[in-house]
């Protein structure tokens, strides 16, 4: 199979869910000695925008975007292991921080942005659910985040955020990482007003400023 | 066999063990088999289906469901599993009716069944819309003085003393308090002093906040209703199930709360319609709800009425009438703002596919997707209810109303997606007089007359049934 053949192969393995075949394919671009930083970029993760696509579209749902996720995972961890044996550099498209904001517990929003940015390339750290503003913080610069994200349900959990940015202020922190914010209550005039640095009204779009953050 | 409370705990420690993702997983898988298995399908061509084998699979669909997933504890990452003989046991055993409020403020929340000629229970509720402290008051009495409103809820206080309420730190427990207070007064000052209140406070979401704001002191009073909410989908954790332990020996009407995501962990209309039947069995069985506030949400417009969340509500309504006692209050979510034609519509759309569905009250609702402060006024949700009470009363079927329904949201569908966000309520009524502003009240008369061209006739609201 010629190259450009192989990485529409593995773009319509990521597009029909089939995390066998996403397999299959990592390892046959190996023995072809394609390089893996290619199969990923100009093949699976081609997939995976056109998965994002169609569910912007909502033409499909969550569960296919997670089995896609899934697939583009499971195909990335075999490449991964080439160039992590020496075959060249892998780099992350950024290092991402996420979380649900204190005193909330609701997280499929969040659940559904950390699947699209680890399906994209981005190392996530998902802290889960009612956060505190000093874990993010903490967390972000522990493992050296470019991108702080935080998410919320309510409107008294959402105001949880800002001491997220007084934390970063205070502590001479804030020039390291970008802020991104987003959940139902939020709007992008709030998010302004609290000097985030992004809000994202769906996962597509917190996906697409996370790319720009880190000028992918 | 019937499942008691104590073994639904004992469950929630000693249940079977698994990962949150696998089971979010297991619910699409699940839910996408059982939608082809009973062949549930959402039928753009239908809003409000009057098919009562699809209502009756939908039922079984979500009792398999119910069944094969189980109920996810959070904290202990254990499933309660439950057998078939035990959903339909203890579900049986729920309440047909429920009281709120007393005197002559009582009034009762009763089960109704398809093409229902009972009025629906009304509750007016601005429950997710961000009020100032300063408007507070004025604004809970200008939808607590409507008399087809049953019980009311609260808005959600943003600040008091000026400082913003955040949840679950010490502020918010001095803010609930009074959020309650001024509520009651608001209430009494309406002429309802003992109107059922349906929540306390908006941000009120722990057990301690709740068990504080049950001191009669504080103005609550034992017919009133108390939220408990599921967490997206299927799962529960042991905060909620401390307020149940205190909410069962208490005596206030426990209400689940219920809002699966169309487009999430369970898929599509026709796999969120089984998850959302199943999360009723959840909140019964769980929770040991008296009733249970639904409101399935649309993942991109944050509403439920778009054509398939339309149909959403109708299917789910008629697979619980038809096949159970479980108290349904529908909660309508509408993408438009006040004060415009869309909102009006919405309602309109929304209260009439309830009630025919069989709902046995409503929710009447959120506005404007339920993030805008202010932009919520009370005429789009009194609207909804007069549609509804207009709709039993007539003894209209589901196809008349799937008439109605589809020529007012063919006029919306172009606007999904870019809904006018409408008027703040102080730019629609008068906040001294709390009256309507005429334009508000001409809007409400032109979609008024539009909805009697279709067949709606407001003359019947005039006596009781």
């Amino acid at each position: 199979m010629s190259e450009s053949e192989l990485f529409d192969e593995m773009r319509l393995a990521i597009v029909n869910l089939d995390q066998e075949a996403a397999v299959k394919l990592a390892e046959q671009a190996l023995e072809q000695g394609i390089r893996p930083v290619d199969a990923i970029e100009q093949g699976f993760a081609k997939g995976m925008e056109e998965i994002g696509a169609q569910f912007d579209r909502l033409d499909i749902f969550l569960p296919d975007v997670i089995a896609a996720a899934d697939a583009m995972v499971a195909a990335v961890d075999i490449l991964k292991k080439e160039i992590e044996s020496g075959a060249g550099a892998f780099e992350t498209r950024g290092t991402v921080v996420i979380g649900t904001i204190k005193g909330d517990v609701h997280d499929i929003g969040k659940n559904i942005i950390k699947t699209m940015l680890m399906a994209t390339g981005f190392k996530v750290y998902d802290l889960g659910k009612d956060v505190s503003p000093n874990a993010f913080v903490d967390r972000a610069l522990e493992v050296n985040a470019d991108i702080i994200a935080m998410s919320a349900l309510c409107t008294s959990t959402m105001l949880h955020m800002p001491d997220v940015m007084r934390i970063l202020n205070e502590s001479g922190n804030r020039d390291k990482f970008k802020v991104v914010v987003g959940g139902a209550p939020v709007l992008p005039e709030w998010a302004a007003k609290i000097g985030a640095d992004g809000y994202g009204e769906n996962a597509s779009e917190a996906v697409q400023i996370c790319k720009k953050m880190v000028g992918a | 066999m019937f499942v008691t409370y104590q073994e639904v705990l004992d469950r929630a420690e000693n249940g079977p063990l698994m990962k949150e993702s696998e089971f979010d997983r297991l619910v699409g898988k699940k839910a996408k088999e059982l939608t082809r298995k009973y062949n549930i399908k959402f039928d753009p061509g239908t809003i409000v289906p009057d098919d009562d084998a699809l209502a009756d699979r939908l039922f079984e669909a979500a009792v398999e469901f119910i069944v094969d997933v189980g109920v996810y504890v959070c904290d202990s990452e254990r499933v309660i599993k439950l057998t078939r003989d035990e959903v339909l046991e203890t579900i049986a055993n729920v309440r047909s009716q429920v009281q709120y409020g007393r005197n002559k403020d009582a009034a009762i929340a009763r089960k109704r069944s398809v093409e229902d000629t009972l009025d629906p229970f009304i509750i007016f509720s601005p429950v997710g819309n961000p009020v100032p402290e300063e408007l507070f008051e004025a604004f809970i009495q200008h939808y607590a003085q409507e008399r087809i409103t049953d019980a009311i809820f609260s808005p959600v206080l943003t600040s008091y003393k000026g400082r913003p309420v955040k949840s679950d730190v010490a502020s918010e427990m001095e803010a609930s308090i009074w959020n309650l207070k001024k509520l009651r007064e608001a209430a009494r000052i309406a002429g309802r002093p003992d109107v059922g209140i349906a929540n306390w406070a908006s941000t009120a979401e722990k057990t301690d906040v709740i068990i504080a704001l049950a001191d009669p002191a504080f103005g609550s009073i034992i017919n009133d209703g108390v939220l408990c909410a599921a967490i997206a989908e299927m799962k529960v954790d042991q905060e909620r199930l401390k307020k149940v332990s205190y909410l069962v020996q208490k005596g206030f009407i426990i209400e689940g709360l219920l809002g699966p995501l169309m487009g999430g962990y369970a898929g599509g209309p026709a796999e969120t319609a089984i998850c959302h039947v199943a999360h009723h069995f959840l909140a019964a069985i769980v929770y040991r709800t008296d009733i249970n506030v639904g409101f399935p949400i649309h993942i991109n417009y944050c509403c439920n009425s778009t054509p398939e969340m339309l149909w959403l509500t109708a299917v789910i309504n008629q697979a619980l009438a038809r096949n159970c006692n479980i108290l349904k209050l529908s909660n309508m979510f509408n993408h438009a703002g006040p004060n415009t034609e869309m909102c009006m519509l919405e309602a309109a759309c929304y209260g009439a596919t309830a009630t025919v569905s069989g709902t046995d009250a409503m929710d009447l609702g959120a506005l404007t997707m339920n993030r805008h402060s202010l932009r919520w006024a009370v005429q789009e949700p009194k609207m909804a209810a007069e549609v509804g009470h207009i709709v039993a009363r007539m003894g209209l079927t589901r196809k008349e109303v799937n008439e109605i329904v589809t020529a007012c949201v063919n006029e919306n569908k172009p606007l999904f997606g870019t809904a006018p966000l409408g008027s703040q309520w102080t730019e629609c009524y008068d906040t001294e007089r709390l009256i309507p502003t005429p334009e508000y009240v001409e809007l409400r008369e032109r979609i008024k007359g539009k909805l009697q061209k279709m067949g709606l006739n407001w003359s019947v609201l005039r006596v009781e049934r």
